[in-house]
C-alpha cells in the first residue's frame, strides 16, 4: 500500500507528471475521435451526393 | 521499393491497401504506445538528479521528435506534389498539419510541465523553445490557410511553398541547444554516438516513440483514406463500393 502511494506521488512531482500524461492522453483520444466525427460526415456527405447524382 | 511508392500514390491502390494494414497499425500503435508508458511510469528507475519528473521524457521527446518528422514528411509531400504533382501528396498536407500541430503543442506543453519543476519556470525565451513555437505557428498558419481557400489544386499548392519556406525552422530547432546557450538540455539519443541515457530508461523511450510514429502514421492515413473517397467520388470504384454490395466496407 505504501509502495502504490509512493508511486502514485511520483516523489514530489505528482502535480506535474500526472497531468503531463492527462494532457497526451487526451489529445491523442481526441485525434481519435475526430477519424470517427470526420467518417459520419464523409458518409453523410458521400450519401448526399449519390443521391443527387443517380 | 520504388514501383510500391508509384503504386501507392493511385488513389484507388492507396485506399485499398492501407485498408489491408490499418487495424493492425492501429493495435500495434496501441501497444507500443502503453507498453512503453506503462513501463516508464511503474517500471524505469527514477533518474538520480530529476527524481520522477524525468518520467515526462517517455511523452515530451516522442512528441517533440514526431513535430519534427511530420514536418520533414511534409516538406517531402510537397517537393512530390509541386515537382511530380502527384495528388495524393497534395491531400496529405493538411491531414499531417493538424497531427504535427497536436504533437507541437504537446510537445511544448510537456516541456514546460517539466521546466517548471526542473528550471524553475514554466517559459523561457530559449533558443529550443522558440523555435519549437514556431513550428507550432507554421502548422496552425497550414490549417488557417487551408481552411480559408476552397478545395483545390491551388491552396494544396500554397501550402507545400509555405510547408517548403518553413522548413529552415528544422535545423534551428536541432541545433539550436549546440548553437546557443540554452536552458534546454542536449540531445539525448542521436544516430551515431552511443546513447547518454542509461538502458533500463533507454528501452521505454524507444517504445513510445515507435508508438507515437505507428498513432500518428494511422491517425494520417485513416483520415487520408476518408478525404480520399470523397475527393474520388466521380470514380466507379467510390461509386462500386458506396452503393454496391461493399457499402457495409466502406471504410
Amino acid at each position: 500500500m505504501t509502495q502504490w502511494f509512493e508511486w502514485l506521488t511520483m516523489g514530489k512531482y505528482s502535480l506535474f507528471v500526472w497531468p503531463a500524461y492527462g494532457l497526451v492522453c487526451v489529445i491523442l483520444v481526441m485525434q481519435l475521435l475526430g477519424i470517427r466525427w470526420q467518417r459520419r460526415k464523409t458518409m453523410q456527405r458521400l450519401q448526399h451526393w449519390f443521391k443527387r447524382h443517380q | 521499393m520504388w514501383t510500391f511508392l508509384y503504386q501507392l500514390a493511385s488513389p484507388k491502390y492507396f485506399y485499398q491497401k492501407t485498408g489491408n494494414y490499418l487495424p493492425w497499425l492501429g493495435f500495434l500503435a496501441a501497444v507500443f504506445l502503453l507498453g512503453g508508458m506503462f513501463w516508464g511510469l511503474f517500471f524505469a528507475p527514477a533518474d538520480y538528479q530529476q527524481g520522477d519528473a524525468f518520467r515526462i521524457i517517455y511523452v515530451h521527446v516522442p512528441a517533440a521528435f514526431m513535430s519534427m518528422a511530420i514536418y520533414a514528411s511534409m516538406g517531402f509531400l510537397s517537393i512530390l506534389l509541386l515537382v511530380w504533382r502527384i495528388k495524393l501528396a497534395g491531400l496529405m498536407l493538411p491531414i499531417l498539419s493538424v497531427v504535427g500541430a497536436s504533437m507541437a503543442f504537446l510537445a511544448l506543453v510537456t516541456g514546460s510541465i517539466w521546466g517548471k519543476p526542473m528550471w524553475g519556470t514554466w517559459w523561457v525565451w530559449d533558443a529550443r523553445l522558440t523555435s519549437e513555437l514556431i513550428l507550432l505557428f507554421l502548422y496552425s498558419a497550414m490549417i488557417i490557410l487551408k481552411n480559408s481557400l476552397p478545395d483545390s489544386e491551388r491552396s494544396e499548392r500554397l501550402l507545400a511553398i509555405l510547408c517548403l519556406v518553413g522548413l529552415v525552422d528544422l535545423p534551428i530547432i536541432h541545433y539550436s541547444v549546440y548553437w546557443w546557450n540554452s536552458l534546454h538540455q542536449g540531445a539525448t539519443l542521436t544516430v551515431f554516438s552511443k546513447p547518454k541515457i542509461a538502458l533500463e530508461m533507454l528501452y521505454p523511450l524507444l517504445l513510445t516513440l515507435l508508438g507515437f510514429s505507428l498513432y500518428c502514421a494511422f491517425i494520417a492515413i485513416a483520415r487520408a483514406r476518408l478525404s480520399l473517397l470523397y475527393r474520388e467520388r466521380q470514380q466507379r470504384w467510390v461509386r462500386e463500393l458506396f452503393t454496391g454490395e461493399k457499402h457495409d466496407a466502406v471504410v
